[in-house]
């Protein structure tokens, strides 16, 4: 394992407070024991707030400085330097966790074992064309726990790697497995009305980011209540009201802007109904009219209506 | 869910694309965590919104750890109903401890009435011998023979410090009474990485002792009222061993003792002792229990903020950490709910006091000196 590297200790300009409280918590951490030294500290920390709040206050770099997980972020930085004792308790403390996570990921052994191997191997670092390694650890920035950090690190890649795959399966075997595939739409579809989009749009734009997530999570990526409570970190049965809310209020602002858009009142109600059947582009009436070319109705006298 | 989302609007969602470049492992995960500022947050949350790889990134990661801790609906998100449901339960169960604790009050009297104290009689009143280094946030359990009312006529006469320190053991009746049955088992013990090296954060350890022996130090010179304060963080377990090496002789059954043929009361003793649980927190700030034995299991293991302070007021367990992270237990630790205090200087700090004379009344304290005070048992606070 190559031995620690100092690097020039190259601190971008941040207020006199902002440095001084950064001082004062390198005696809070083992850095000195991981043979990473005042300045070298200093460094690690200046470029984490200039990356996440180079344009803001001090009072919010300040915050961000507080909120920042020291141990960890020393010790990923160690680990990156090569100082085999922060290895060590790397490999103690993470490594077990890291394969558990893997297959609470992947589900499957095999793909585990691939996706922690893998990342272990990106952590370990490889060597660059200078002879220097360069390990995965240079990105963690002790915004999150590092074993959260590793978990979402292993949930990107997963799904970068897997999920990818996924989509080459070939025609063929998805035709024998039993999936059917809809036919091309002919040039006459139902017409969009321009008015209606218009609304929608108008609608959505109107709603935060937070009650934007909360629907796409719940309708688009049918997440269960608990799953989205357990992102947000609030209870299921919050998510449930915010939710109940938000969609009762999306619809009677919609209905609003699509009547005070010159639609009617039937028309508007037929799209607020259009829910559970997704991707159908439908005209109810169209596929209710009756084809009368070949009498299939008669009247009472014979003849064809 | 009563009013579904029209298919207009869901693909109008579904249509727009990630608004900015992917939020980074970071800040994802500091999303998850919720140690973002709040303009982090915010931006993290619009790109999340229409970023489907982002948005399952963060399901996975989050679905990946370890089994995470039930939360509760926060405190000023309940209704009137939902605090009911909370209270209603304590009514009933301190309604039922008065009428227990006053019929072995009632059956006591009339039995020294009765039997007149010879002088070779055992006392059941008489005080164990005082034990080096007590310590301070164990929870010694009354004799068998004894009831709340005469606990504490005895510890206001005698000189021991630490009797007058105890909280009255209604608290143990009303935990046997209320809960007849076995609790469930601890967690099961989180697959553990292997043995951590000897000398690891040791600063981090004396730092910890230190804080605990000052806030040992200081419940002791301040007498805890009716209901009982026990704050400050445990001692770590070769304490926690030499507690139950001095106060295991003196919570052995009597040979004699006023209980006479009243199995039920010994059995509730017993059991009563036998489920009261000890905290620690251990040298990476996790919260453990312990049910009596060496077998110290993490609790709240999906929090990866650091614990600072536990305190216990009964069954009840206050947990305060980084981050304003405050958790409570009604149940010895089983369950847990998330406790949001309003917003003061921040959300970066950590609390390191927690301090209850009653069950209502309480306070919370931060490294930063801003405090928290409640006076309906953490319903509300200002």
């Amino acid at each position: 394992m190559l031995s620690g590297s100092q690097q020039s200790p190259e601190i971008p300009a941040l207020s006199v407070s902002v440095r001084e409280a950064i001082a004062s918590r390198y005696s809070q951490t083992n850095a000195e024991r991981f043979g990473i030294g005042p300045a070298r500290f200093e460094q690690i920390l200046s470029a984490v707030i200039v990356r996440y709040a180079a344009d803001a206050g001090e009072d919010e770099q300040l915050e961000i400085l507080a909120g920042l997980r020291l141990e960890e972020l020393v010790l990923a930085r160690a680990c990156s330097d090569g100082n085999e004792a922060a290895w060590d308790y790397f490999l103690t403390r993470y490594r077990a966790t890291l394969y558990e996570a893997a297959y609470r990921i992947a589900h499957d052994d095999a793909t585990a074992r691939e996706l922690a191997d893998g990342l272990y191997g990106d952590l370990y670092g490889i060597p660059g064309e200078s002879g220097q390694r360069r390990s995965k650890l240079d990105y963690y920035m002790g915004r999150g726990s590092l074993e959260g950090w590793l978990r979402t690190v292993l949930s990107q890649q997963y799904i970068d790697k897997y999920r990818a795959r996924r989509k080459d399966v070939s025609l063929e075997e998805q035709v024998e497995a039993g999936a059917s595939f809809a036919a091309k739409p002919d040039g006459a579809e139902s017409p969009v009305d321009e008015r209606v989009t218009k609304a929608i749009k108008e609608v959505l734009q109107e709603l935060s980011g937070e009650d934007r997530f909360l629907l796409a999570s719940y309708y688009l990526d049918q997440r269960t209540l608990a799953d989205i409570g357990r992102h947000l970190r609030v209870h299921e049965s919050t998510i449930s009201r915010k939710l109940e809310r938000l969609t009762r209020e999306l619809r009677k602002r919609l209905r609003k802007r699509m009547e005070a858009a010159g639609i009617n009142r039937r028309r508007c109600e037929e799209i607020l109904a259009e829910t559970d059947v997704r991707d159908l582009n439908v005209e109810i009436g169209i596929n209710l009219k009756q084809d009368t070319s070949v009498g299939a109705f008669y009247k009472k006298d014979g003849s064809a209506t | 869910m009563k009013e579904q989302l029209p298919n207009s609007i869901r693909r109008e969602l579904a249509s727009s694309g990630p608004v900015g470049a992917h939020a980074d492992a970071d800040q994802l995960t500091g999303f998850a965590e919720g140690t973002l500022t709040k303009r982090e947050r915010e931006a993290v949350m619009q790109h999340l919104a229409n970023c489907t790889e982002c948005r399952d990134a963060i399901a996975l990661a989050t679905n990946a750890a370890p089994t995470p801790t039930p939360l509760s609906t926060p405190a000023e998100e309940r209704t009137f109903t939902a605090s009911l449901r909370t209270w209603l339960p304590w009514a009933a169960t301190t309604a039922g401890v008065v009428v227990i604790s006053s019929a072995v009050f009632l059956h006591q009297s009339s039995m020294r009435q009765e039997q007149p104290k010879s002088a070779n009689q055992i006392s059941t009143y008489s005080i164990p011998p005082q034990t080096q280094n007590p310590p301070a946030t164990q929870m010694p359990s009354l004799k068998e023979d004894e009831d709340a009312t005469a606990f504490a006529a005895r510890s206001r006469n005698s000189g021991d410090q630490r009797l007058q320190n105890r909280p009255l053991t209604t608290e143990k009746h009303k935990i046997a009474d209320a809960d007849k049955t076995v609790l469930p088992p601890p967690p099961p013990a989180p697959s553990a990485a292997a043995a951590r090296p000897q000398e690891a954060w040791t600063r981090a350890d004396m730092q910890m002792e230190a804080k605990g022996s000052q806030r040992v130090a200081a419940n002791q010179a301040s007498p805890s009222a009716v209901g009982g304060v026990v704050g400050g963080i445990v001692n770590t377990a070769p304490t926690a061993r030499k507690a139950e090496q001095a106060y295991g002789t003196r919570n052995a059954p009597s040979e004699s003792n006023s209980y006479g043929d009243n199995q039920p009361l010994r059995k509730m003793a017993a059991s009563a002792a036998a489920i009261r649980p000890h905290w620690r927190i251990d040298e990476q700030g996790h919260l453990q229990r312990s049910f009596g034995t060496d077998n110290w299991q993490t609790v709240l293991v999906n929090e990866s903020a650091r614990i600072h302070v536990v305190s216990v007021v009964g069954t009840r367990v206050w947990v305060g950490g980084e981050n304003l992270r405050l958790y409570v237990s009604d149940d010895n630790g089983s369950s847990w709910k998330v406790v949001a205090l309003p917003e003061k200087n921040g959300i970066a700090q950590t609390i390191t006091q927690i301090h209850f004379d009653t069950n209502q009344v309480g306070s919370i304290e931060s490294d930063k000196g801003t405090v928290w005070t409640t006076s309906d048992g953490g319903i509300g606070w200002k």
